[in-house]
């Protein structure tokens, strides 16, 4: 469990980043961390590897203070995918770039190479094996930012911004990806402002703004309601907008699916208009 | 870093320091270096020090200056200690004076040209630069520079961060493993900064840059009778160390 | 306004086209959303409008690009930059100078203007992107989303009738990029400036859109209104993330509960929802 006993942050005297934040990430969660730019999201989990120290209160991985374990130690556990995989890439060739932090981590020669077969399979990016990461194109070097820190197997993922320039298609790829990773009982943290991309996950959402949670519960509480949408600067998602004035002929709110959207209309239109 | 990039970025004002022409508080940083290196004693150049300290008064930048007296401290002292020893185990005359003399005129370098910068809008500087009829390619090229380092800073934290989450150490006392170690943060930094490098080539073509010979410019560099007086003041303080360095005998303070 | 035909394009060193056999004409007044997923060449296209592409890329190109009357091949990027503005992606790179104000007067000062004139546009286009209190505000000190808009005001005040805006709001937040949407299609309205915009986010940039472009690996799909765009085969155009409204409503509309064509915003959707259920 990552913990945060009252935390608050800042990194000039007298502007606070975070203030006062106080939560829990357990084991087999999926969360999401949602606010606009600027609301503290990537500070926030800077603080779950120990790149940042609390200026006030104390964060605890697995009942550790992360004031006294190193970035090394503590990314260990919480593999930390930032949002730039520009920021990361570094290698010659793709499989070096995914054997980089196993050598770090002091893994042996045949767990590296079965290490990084695996996630370049679990990926699909056995054909980019030999390729240098920086020809990729963008969409590609995100994955291998993310399949170089899966292939160490942290128990905590935490992803910041996946979606950002990525397409349909790839969104929804990675949505079944995480969901598929979070089921099989890895403890998921996604960064994001990305309404639609959340909205079809299962998943619990932190929301934030101005440095303090001012939310948290299931998708279908926190993305259904109005006014924290409005207080966190984000968009209700599209068919919630269809389905909140429907709720009062007996619909749901919490619609998010076409295909369940469709349905629910579907048996429902033609005895609604025949009443 | 020991000198934070921070001590030499441009500070926001309004003061009489930042209204300055920037020639002129160039030329003073000037007048402050060449006193530097004619005066080679103790005093003198305790005296030139110590004579910026109401000029960051004026300018609002005491805090910045003393930040980056700070910084540069730590290298002053190795310059003293190198010096200190040489001069020990050689012949010169007055080794703790000559010491002291060669570390605070490494300070007043540092130190003047960072009251220059705290103070001088990169845009003004371009400004100039370019009034000294150098080509405006070169000045633009000069503010780039300057208001990109900021960004790069930020940038090379947030690469630094991305690889120590990744187990990368930085901490350590084998050198040769650190420096070795640096590569991760390095090799990102310089591929964004050439990437960077070409989205603002980009920009700048699509905002017409070299359309015309002759460009125009929306501020113009206006010399006021502020900058004259400040002018005057500085010209002053050269013929004074000048004459001190011709017709003074220094006495040496210590040692 | 812009007229292309028959555009081929292959980046240097590429093994294959970039843009394969492109025609497009758009008049004067449209706002064109350009759809497409990921390496279709919607970035490729936009460099082509103001001349990045040929002449600070190189690359092998043949066809006919013509803006705003100009011949796109004979005129550097430079020169076209009065007619057709470009606003990247990033917004951070487009921003070199300490303060908002000097850095929508680089390009009026790379057009030789007189300093007045340069001063009484700066204001104009501040007001028109409606930032005009962040005049002297430094662009690292604003949020993504007005820096974006300090960007467009730098290209508008070169009084451009073209702009062409390369997926302006992929580093921003919900509620900045429909902010930005909305300032677009107020240039559009009011100024009259004919737009091309590359975007992901379709539900935010379709309503304002007269007309939909859909690229794919080099060439062009589809053409034409984006409700009738929508309401066809969704089959092809799944790479392109249609908005959930219009799917919906596509998946009704074939099942005959409420008449095509698609809706591109949920007040649209259900107001139409409303009247069929009366009918």
């Amino acid at each position: 469990m990552i913990r945060l006993e009252k935390v608050s942050f800042s990194y000039l005297p007298g502007v606070e980043v975070l203030k006062d934040v106080t939560l829990e990430v357990r084991e087999g969660d999926f969360l999401a961390v949602m606010g606009e730019n600027g609301a503290g999201k990537t500070t926030l989990i800077k603080h779950f590897n120990g790149l940042l120290k609390p200026t006030q209160g104390r964060v605890l991985v697995d009942d550790v203070d992360t004031g006294s374990a190193t970035v090394a130690e503590l990314s260990r556990k919480v593999g930390l995918v930032f949002q730039n995989p520009d920021h990361q890439l570094f290698s010659e060739t793709v499989e070096d770039e995914i054997a980089f932090a196993l050598k770090n981590f002091g893994f042996n020669r045949a767990e590296i190479e079965e290490r990084t077969d695996q996630v370049l399979r679990l990926l699909s990016l056995e054909e980019y094996r030999q390729a240098s990461p920086l020809t990729l194109s963008g969409g590609e070097k995100k994955r291998v930012a993310l399949a170089s820190v899966l292939a160490w197997d942290p128990k905590y993922l935490i992803i910041d911004e996946p979606t950002i320039g990525q397409d349909y298609e790839q969104k929804s790829n990675l949505r079944k990806f995480l969901s598929e990773i979070s089921r099989e009982g890895r403890t998921v943290v996604v960064v994001t402002h990305d309404v639609e991309f959340v909205a079809e996950c299962s998943c619990k959402i932190l929301l934030m703004a101005a440095g303090r949670v001012i939310a948290s519960g299931p998708v279908e509480e926190v993305l259904t309601d109005r006014e924290l949408i409005k207080k966190g600067a984000l968009t209700l998602p599209q068919l919630v907008e269809v389905f909140d004035p429907l709720s009062r002929l007996g619909f749901p709110k919490a619609v998010f699916g076409v295909e369940e959207a469709s349905e629910l209309l579907m048996e429902n239109l033609r005895r609604l208009k025949r009443g | 870093m020991m000198i934070h990039y921070k001590s030499f970025k441009f500070k926001k004002g309004f003061t009489l320091l930042h209204r300055l022409d920037p020639r002129v508080k160039f030329f003073l940083a000037c007048v402050n270096v060449v006193g530097a290196l004619v005066l080679g004693k103790t005093l003198p150049l305790l005296v030139i020090l110590a004579s910026m300290l109401p000029l960051t008064v004026v300018g609002r930048i005491t805090k910045e200056w003393l930040t980056v007296l700070k910084g540069a401290s730590v290298f002053a002292a190795v310059i003293f200690a190198l010096n200190f020893f040489f001069s020990v185990v050689g012949v010169t005359g007055r080794p703790l004076d000559f010491s002291i003399a060669m570390a605070l005129r490494f300070l007043i370098l540092i130190s003047s040209f960072s009251i220059f910068f705290l103070t001088t809008a990169p845009d003004d500087f371009s400004l100039a630069v370019q009034k000294a009829r150098i080509p405006f390619d070169v000045s633009f090229a000069l503010t780039m520079a300057m208001r990109f380092v900021p960004v790069l800073a930020a940038e090379a934290r947030s690469i630094a961060d991305a690889q120590r989450s990744r187990g990368l150490e930085l901490e350590g006392r084998n050198l040769l493993r650190r420096a070795k170690n640096y590569l991760p943060i390095l090799i990102p930094l310089v591929a964004n900064s050439l990437r960077r490098s070409m989205e603002l080539a980009e920009a700048m073509e699509s905002r017409g840059y070299g359309v015309k010979k002759q460009r125009t410019s929306l501020y113009s560099l206006k010399f006021r009778r502020t900058d004259l007086a400040a002018l005057g003041l500085a010209v002053l303080a050269l013929f004074f160390i000048v004459f001190t360095r011709i017709y003074v005998k220094i006495p040496t303070i210590v040692g | 306004m812009i007229e292309i035909e028959e555009l081929v394009y292959t980046y240097p060193e590429a093994g294959k086209p970039a843009l394969k056999d492109v025609n497009l004409q758009i008049r004067k007044g449209e706002f064109v959303v350009l759809a497409g997923p990921s390496g279709c060449g919607k970035t490729t296209l936009c460099r082509c409008l103001n001349g990045l592409i040929p002449h600070f890329y190189g690359g092998d190109l043949s066809g006919k690009i013509q803006v705003a009357q100009l011949d796109v091949l004979s005129h550097p990027t430079r020169e076209l930059a009065q007619h057709v503005g470009l606003v990247f992606q990033n917004p951070e790179n487009q921003l070199f100078s300490l303060t908002v104000e000097r850095d929508v007067a680089f390009g009026l000062e790379n057009l030789g203007l007189p300093p007045a004139e340069i001063r009484r546009r700066i204001d104009w286009a501040l007001e028109a992107v409606g930032i005009g209190k962040l005049k002297d505000s430094a662009p690292h000190e604003l949020s993504g989303g007005e820096q974006q808009k300090a960007a467009i005001a730098c290209v508008l005040a070169m009084r451009p009738s073209v702009m062409v805006f390369d997926e302006p709001t992929s580093f921003l937040d919900p509620a900045s990029a429909k902010s930005i949407m909305e300032t677009v299609a107020k240039l559009n309205r009011e100024l009259g400036i004919t737009v091309l915009m590359v975007e992901h986010r379709l539900e935010m940039a379709l309503k304002h859109a007269s007309r939909m472009v859909v690229m794919e690996k080099g060439g062009i799909l589809a053409d034409g209104d984006p409700r009738e765009i929508l309401s066809g085969a969704a089959e092809k155009l799944r790479g392109i993330g249609i908005p959930k409204v219009a799917e919906l409503h596509r998946l009704l509309a074939e099942k005959n509960l409420i008449p095509p064509p698609v809706s591109l915003s949920p007040e649209e959707f259900s107001a139409k929802l409303m009247e069929a259920l009366n009918r």
